[in-house]
C-alpha cells in the first residue's frame, strides 16, 4: 500500500470511512441509497406529525367528531408508516454495504495472510489474526453500515427539522439553531478526554483476554502445579481490578452521553416554555405549537445515537487499525519471474543473516555454506540458534536480513518462488492437515500412484499399522472432524508426504522428533535410502538424524559460526 | 444457569434508572403538550402555567440523570459479573480438565471459549434489564391510559406495545434462529481453520493445495458474510415493523380518545400529552429488539459453559509413604476407544521408572492419570493409598512433580515460571534449579538474567528453552513423586546428558516415573516397560541397569 501514514492509519471517523471506502468502492452505491431513504423517511414523519398535531387541534379547540377529523388522522397513519417502511428500506441498503465491506476486506485479509507466508502469525499472534480477519472486520463493516450513516444523518435530518419547525414557528427554530452546536461542542471536548483513555482500556481489555485465553491454554500445566484455585481466584481479582479502572473513563466517556441528553431534553423544555407564553397571549396558534413540540425531539434524537454510538466510532477505528496493519504490511519475499535452475545448481550461503521484525535478538547469525548436488548436509545446533529460520529462509518465504542465498550463482529472489518451492520437498515440525481423508492429506494436490505405493510409503515410515486402525483407512477422514492424528503420527504422514514426492531437494526439519526410539531407527534407514542421490538440508540436534548427511556442521550459539564435524 | 446470572442487588438499580429515563421521556412530552394546551386555552394567569412548567424542567433533569446513572450501574456490574463469569468458567474448567485442553488447547476450542464468556458479560444489558424496564412502564402507561381515558385506549396501548415488544422480536427471532445457529458454527469453523492455516503457513505453502485452501477459506469467509448480511436485513426489518407500531398505536390512541373528549368524560387539554406520551412509551421497546435475539445467544453460550458438570476433588490428604501403586488401570476418553486396557504397576520411593512405547499408545494420558488430573475408568491409582484425582490441589502439588511433554509458560519473568510449583522459593534456589536444568547458557546471553520477562511482549523461548524451564519448575517443587513426560526431547545431546545426570541425582530416594522419550536413558533406570496397545510389559533393554 502506498498510502501515508495518516491514511493508512486513521483515526478520525470520516479518516476512518473514506480509508474503507477507498478499499471497498462498492459498498458506496447502497450507502448513499440508505442515506436517501432515511431522509425521506423524516419528510413522512414531518408530514405525519403535522396532520396529528392539526387532528389533536381540532378536537381541543373545536370540539371537533372524530367524522370530521378522520381524514387527518388517517393521513397521519399513512404518512408515519411509510416513515416506518423507508426506515426498514434504509437498514436494508446499510446491510448491503456492511456486507460489500466483509466481503472485499475479508477477502484482502486472506490475501495478506497468504501472501505473509510464515510471518503471518508472528507479529501478532494467531489469536489476534483471527481476531482481526473476523471480528475487526465485522466491526468496520458496522463501523461504516451504521456509523457512518447516522454521523451524516445527524447533520441532514436536524437541518430538515429545523426547515419545517422554522416554517412553522421561527422562534422555536431560533431556539433549536443555537443550542444545536452546542452539543458537538460538548461532545467533542468529552471525546477527546475520554478517547486516549479508551484506547488505554481497550488495550487494557485485550490484555486481560490475553491472560485469560493463556491460563485455559495452560490448564494442564497450572493443575499440575496446584495453582488452580489461586489463578481462578486471580482471575476473578484482575477481572475487578480492570473494573475499578476502567469505570472512571466509562463515567468520562458516557458524560458525552449525559450531555446530549440534557441538551435535547431541557431544549424540549426550553422549548415548550418559550412557546407557552406567546400562545396564551394568541401570538402563535395551537396546531403550530403543538406540532413544534412534536418535532423537537427528533431534532437531536439523531445526535444522540450517534453519541450513543460513539464506542462504534472508537471501536471502528481501532479495527480499521488492526485490520489496514495487517494489510498494508509488507508481504514475504514474491520472488522473481525466472524458473529456478534444475536440479544440478549448486546452493552457495553467504553470510546470511535474519532477525523477525520487532523481535530482541536475532534468529539467526551470519552463517556461510555451500550445498553442492547430491550433497547432504546437516546442521546441527542447540534449539533457538535459528535453524528452522534458516530453513524458511531456503524455501523462499523469508528475505534474508543480510547475505544472500544464491543458486546457480544468482539470488534466490530472482526466481518464481511458486516454481522453486514445486522442486523441493519439506518435512516441518507443524504439519498442516487439511480437512479431508488421509489420502487427500498424503497427496496435497499431487498425482495418486495407488493404492499399493501409498500403503508401500505408509509401511516405510512406519505408518501403516496406525492407518490401518483409523475407520476408512486411506479414505478415511482425519483432522477436524475425523480421527485426530498425535504429534507422531502426523509426522510420520507428513514424512510419508515428502517420499512420495520426488522432489531432487529434501529439506528436513527435525523430522523425526516426534517419534519413539524404537519407530524411528527404522525410518531413518527408509529415510537414508529415499535421501541417496539427492540433494538435502537437515537441520536437528539429534546424532542419528545428523547421520543421514553427508557432511555435518554445527551451528554455534550467538556467533553462527559454522564448525565442520565432518570433511 | 443462575450461577451464571449476576445477583439481584446488582440488576435492580440499573431497572429503576432505565424506567425512571423512559418515564423522564414520557413525562416531558406529556407535560410540554399539557402546557401548551393550557396556554392555547388562553388561561387569565400566567400562575396557572407555573405547575406544568415546573413538571416540564423536572422530567427533562430527571431523564438525563437517570439515564446517565443507569448506564454506569450497568457497566460497573457487566464488569463485576464478567470477572466472577471468568473466575467460575476457569474453575470448572480447571475440575473436569476436557480432552480438547489436557492435549493441547485448540484454535477453535478456545476461541468459542471465550466468545461464549464474553457473551455471558452482556447478559444484564441485553437480557435482564430491558424486559424489566418494559414491562415497568408498559404496567404504568396502561393503567395510567385507562384512567385517563377508558379501557379501549389502554387495550389498543398494551396491544401495541406487547405487539412491538415482545411480538415482532420474538417473530423475528424465530424467523432468523437457524441463521443465527448456522452463523455461530460456520464463524467457528473459519476461525478453527484460519488458526490451523496461519501456524502452519510453511507447510501449507509448499503444496500445491495452499491455492485451494485459500480459495476454500475465502469461500467460507464469504458465505459468513452473506449470512451475517441476511441477519442485518431481518433486523432492519423487524425494526421497521416495530417503528411502525409505534406511530400507528399512537394514532389508534388519538382516535380512541377523540370521542372521549367529545362526551366529556376527557378534558380536551389533555388529548396532547395523551398523544405525545404514548409514542413516547415506546421508547421502552426499542432495546427488547436486539435483546431477544441476544438473550437467545446467551443462553445458548450459558448452556456451552455450563456443559461441565462440576466436579470438587474430595481434598483427601495422603498418609503413609508415597509410593503408587496401578491395579488394573484402564482408561478411554468420553466417548473415545479404550486407550488403556488393564494396567498394573507399583513405584516406590528410590526406584526409577522408564516407559516407553509407540507414539500414541497412551504414555502421555498415564502421566496425566499419576498425577490426578484424570481419573481412571477402571482400576485403582493409589498414591500412599489415596487417588491422586482425590488429592486436594496443594497437596497433589506438594506429592508429585510433573513435566508435561507441551509445557505452558506464563507471561512473567524466568524466576516466576520456575518458581510456579513452589512459590516463595528462593532466588538462589531458583538460580541452582535452572542451571541444573541446563538453562546456565541462555541465561548468560540474557542481560536481566532469571528476571527476563518471558511470553507475549517478552522474549520469546524456543520448545527446548521452555522444556528446561518446566524441568527447573519440577525441581524447585521438591516432591516425592517425579514424572517425566520425554522430558528431553529438544534439547541437543550434550545438555541432554548434562540434564538426565542432574535429574537422575535429584531422583535419588524419589519415585520417578519418566515416558522416554529420548537419551533419559544417561539417567539409569532400576526398570523398563513397554505400553503398546492398551498394556504395559516389562522388557529389559540394553541400558536399563541399577546406577552405581
Amino acid at each position: 500500500m502506498s498510502g501515508s501514514r495518516g491514511a493508512s492509519r486513521p483515526n478520525r471517523p470520516f479518516a476512518v470511512g473514506r480509508a474503507v471506502l477507498r478499499r471497498v468502492p462498492r459498498a458506496w452505491a447502497p450507502l448513499r441509497l440508505s442515506l436517501v431513504l432515511a431522509v425521506f423517511g423524516t419528510c413522512f414523519l414531518i408530514a405525519g406529525f403535522a396532520f396529528l398535531s392539526a387532528a389533536v387541534a381540532a378536537v381541543f379547540l373545536r370540539h371537533a367528531t372524530l367524522e370530521e377529523v378522520l381524514p387527518a388522522i388517517a393521513l397521519a397513519a399513512g404518512a408515519l408508516g411509510a416513515r416506518a417502511v423507508l426506515d426498514a428500506l434504509a437498514g436494508h441498503e446499510a446491510a448491503n454495504a456492511a456486507l460489500a465491506v466483509r466481503l472485499a476486506l475479508r477477502e484482502r485479509l486472506i490475501g495478506a495472510l497468504f501472501a505473509l507466508g510464515p510471518l503471518a502469525p508472528d507479529a501478532q499472534g494467531t489469536g489476534a489474526l483471527v481476531t482481526t480477519l473476523i471480528e475487526a472486520t465485522d466491526q468496520l463493516a458496522i463501523f461504516v453500515s451504521t456509523y457512518l450513516p447516522q454521523a451524516v444523518l445527524a447533520v441532514a435530518v436536524p437541518l430538515v427539522v429545523l426547515l419545517a419547525v422554522g416554517s412553522r414557528l421561527a422562534l422555536a427554530a431560533l431556539i433549536l439553531l443555537v443550542t444545536a452546536p452546542l452539543v458537538p461542542l460538548f461532545m467533542l471536548l468529552i471525546g477527546r478526554t475520554a478517547e486516549g483513555r479508551a484506547r488505554r482500556e481497550w488495550d487494557a481489555l485485550e490484555r486481560l483476554t490475553s491472560h485469560f485465553l493463556g491460563l485455559v491454554e495452560g490448564l494442564v500445566t497450572i493443575r499440575l502445579f496446584g495453582r488452580a484455585s489461586d489463578q481462578a481466584e486471580a482471575v476473578v481479582e484482575i477481572g475487578e481490578a480492570y473494573r475499578d479502572r476502567v469505570i472512571g473513563t466509562v463515567r468520562v466517556a458516557l458524560l458525552s452521553a449525559l450531555v446530549l441528553e440534557l441538551a435535547a431534553s431541557l431544549s424540549t423544555a426550553v422549548v415548550a416554555v418559550a412557546v407557552a407564553l406567546p400562545l396564551m397571549s394568541g401570538g402563535i396558534a395551537f396546531a403550530p405549537a403543538l406540532f413544534v413540540l412534536m418535532l423537537t425531539p427528533e431534532f437531536y434524537l439523531p445526535q444522540r445515537a450517534l453519541g450513543s454510538a460513539f464506542h462504534r466510532a472508537l471501536t471502528g477505528a481501532r479495527a480499521a487499525e488492526t485490520v489496514f496493519h495487517l494489510l498494508d504490511r509488507p508481504p514475504g519475499p514474491d520472488g522473481g519471474h525466472r524458473p529456478p535452475p534444475g536440479r544440478r545448481a549448486p546452493i552457495v550461503v553467504r553470510d546470511l543473516v535474519f532477525a523477525y521484525p520487532g523481535r530482541g535478538r536475532p534468529d539467526l547469525f551470519p552463517i556461510s555454506f555451500t550445498l553442492n548436488p547430491g550433497e547432504r548436509l546437516a546442521i546441527m545446533g542447540e534449539s533457538g540458534c535459528g535453524k528452522t529460520t534458516l530453513i524458511l529462509l531456503l524455501l523462499g518465504y523469508l528475505s534474508p536480513v543480510g547475505g544472500a542465498i544464491l543458486v546457480d550463482g544468482e539470488d534466490l529472489s530472482c526466481f518464481d518462488a511458486d516454481l522453486w518451492r514445486q522442486g523441493i520437498a519439506y518435512v516441518g515440525q507443524r504439519p498442516y492437515f487439511i480437512g479431508g481423508t488421509l489420502r487427500e492429506n498424503i497427496l496435497l494436490g499431487g498425482d495418486d500412484p495407488g493404492d499399493e505405493a501409498l500403503w508401500n510409503v505408509l509401511e516405510q515410515v512406519g505408518a501403516k499399522g496406525f492407518v490401518r486402525g483409523i475407520p476408512g483407512g486411506l479414505d478415511g477422514m482425519v483432522g477436524d472432524r475425523g480421527t485426530r492424528l498425535s504429534g507422531g503420527q502426523a509426522q510420520r504422514i507428513a514424512l510419508a508426504r515428502a517420499l512420495i514426492r520426488e522432489a531432487p531437494l529434501v529439506l528436513l526439519d527435525e523430522p523425526t522428533s516426534f517419534l519413539d526410539p524404537a519407530l524411528r531407527t527404522g525410518i531413518l534407514v527408509e529415510l537414508g535410502r529415499h535421501l541417496e542421490g539427492r540433494t538435502a538440508v537437515i537441520v536437528t540436534h539429534r546424532a542419528d538424524e545428523a547421520a543421514l548427511a553427508t557432511r555435518r556442521f554445527l551451528v554455534a550459539p550467538q556467533t553462527g559460526w559454522l564448525k565442520g564435524v565432518t570433511p | 444457569m443462575r450461577a451464571l446470572l449476576p445477583p439481584w442487588r446488582e440488576i435492580w438499580p440499573s431497572v429503576l434508572l432505565g424506567f425512571l429515563t423512559v418515564i423522564g421521556g414520557v413525562g416531558l412530552l406529556g407535560a410540554g403538550a399539557w402546557l401548551l394546551s393550557l396556554a392555547g386555552g388562553r388561561p387569565a394567569s400566567v400562575l396557572l402555567l407555573v405547575v406544568p412548567i415546573t413538571l416540564v424542567r423536572f422530567m427533562s433533569l430527571m431523564r438525563s440523570t437517570s439515564r446517565y446513572g443507569e448506564r454506569i450501574v450497568s457497566h460497573r456490574s457487566t464488569l463485576s459479573h464478567l470477572a466472577r463469569l471468568k473466575g467460575r468458567v476457569f474453575t470448572s474448567l480447571a475440575a473436569r480438565t476436557p480432552p480438547e485442553i489436557a492435549h493441547g488447547a485448540s484454535g477453535d476450542f478456545l476461541r468459542r471459549m471465550t466468545a461464549d464468556v464474553d457473551r455471558l458479560q452482556n447478559l444484564l444489558l441485553d437480557a435482564l434489564a430491558p424486559p424489566a424496564v418494559f414491562a415497568l412502564v408498559s404496567a404504568a402507561a396502561v393503567g395510567v391510559l385507562a384512567w385517563l381515558v377508558g379501557w379501549a385506549a389502554a387495550v389498543i396501548l398494551g396491544a401495541g406495545l406487547l405487539a412491538a415488544g415482545v411480538a415482532v422480536p420474538a417473530c423475528g427471532l424465530i424467523a432468523t434462529s437457524s441463521g443465527r445457529v448456522r452463523l455461530a458454527s460456520q464463524g467457528g469453523r473459519v476461525a478453527g481453520r484460519l488458526v490451523d492455516a496461519a501456524q502452519s503457513m510453511a507447510d501449507l505453502l509448499m503444496t500445491p493445495l495452499g491455492g485451494s485452501v485459500r480459495a476454500s477459506l475465502e469461500r467460507d469467509a464469504a458465505a459468513l458474510a452473506v449470512r451475517q448480511a441476511d441477519l442485518d436485513r431481518a433486523l432492519a426489518t423487524v425494526r421497521g415493523e416495530a417503528l411502525l407500531l409505534a406511530h400507528l398505536t399512537a394514532v389508534a390512541v388519538l382516535a380512541c380518545a377523540v370521542p372521549a373528549v367529545r362526551a366529556g368524560r376527557l378534558d380536551g387539554v389533555l388529548l396532547g400529552a395523551i398523544v405525545l406520551g404514548t409514542s413516547a412509551t415506546f421508547e421502552a421497546a426499542a432495546p427488547l429488539l436486539g435483546a431477544i435475539p441476544a438473550a437467545a445467544e446467551d443462553a445458548d453460550a450459558a448452556r456451552r459453559i455450563l456443559v461441565p458438570a462440576i466436579v470438587r476433588p474430595r481434598g483427601a490428604a495422603c498418609t503413609g509413604d508415597t509410593g503408587i501403586e496401578l491395579r488394573g488401570v484402564g482408561f478411554a476418553y468420553e466417548g473415545g476407544p479404550p486407550l488403556l486396557g488393564d494396567v498394573d504397576l507399583i513405584l516406590s520411593p528410590g526406584h526409577h521408572v522408564a516407559v516407553e512405547g509407540p507414539s500414541g499408545a497412551g504414555k502421555s494420558t498415564l502421566v496425566l492419570l499419576l498425577a490426578g488430573l484424570l481419573r481412571p475408568t477402571a482400576g485403582r491409582i493409589t498414591v500412599g493409598g489415596v487417588e491422586p484425582a482425590d488429592l486436594d490441589e496443594g497437596e497433589r502439588a506438594r506429592l508429585i512433580a510433573v513435566v508435561p511433554q507441551r509445557p505452558q509458560l506464563f507471561s512473567g519473568t524466568i524466576a516466576s515460571n520456575i518458581a510456579l510449583g513452589a512459590p516463595g522459593t528462593g532466588r538462589g534456589e531458583i538460580l541452582a534449579a535452572a542451571r541444573a536444568a541446563g538453562l546456565g547458557p541462555l541465561l548468560a546471553t540474557l542481560p536481566k538474567g532469571l528476571g527476563t520477562e518471558v511470553g507475549e511482549g517478552g522474549l520469546r523461548l524456543s520448545g527446548g528453552e521452555m522444556g528446561r524451564v518446566a524441568i527447573a519448575r519440577a525441581l524447585v517443587m521438591e516432591a516425592p513423586i517425579l514424572l517425566l513426560d520425554e522430558a528431553l526431547t529438544g534439547l541437543d545431546d550434550q545438555t541432554a546428558v548434562e540434564v538426565a545426570r542432574a535429574l537422575a541425582a535429584f531422583g535419588r530416594g524419589r519415585s520417578v516415573l519418566a515416558v522416554l522419550g529420548e537419551r533419559l536413558d544417561a539417567m539409569g533406570f532400576n526398570e523398563t516397560w513397554r505400553l503398546a496397545d492398551g498394556t504395559m510389559r516389562r522388557i529389559d533393554l540394553p541400558h536399563t541397569s541399577p546406577r552405581p
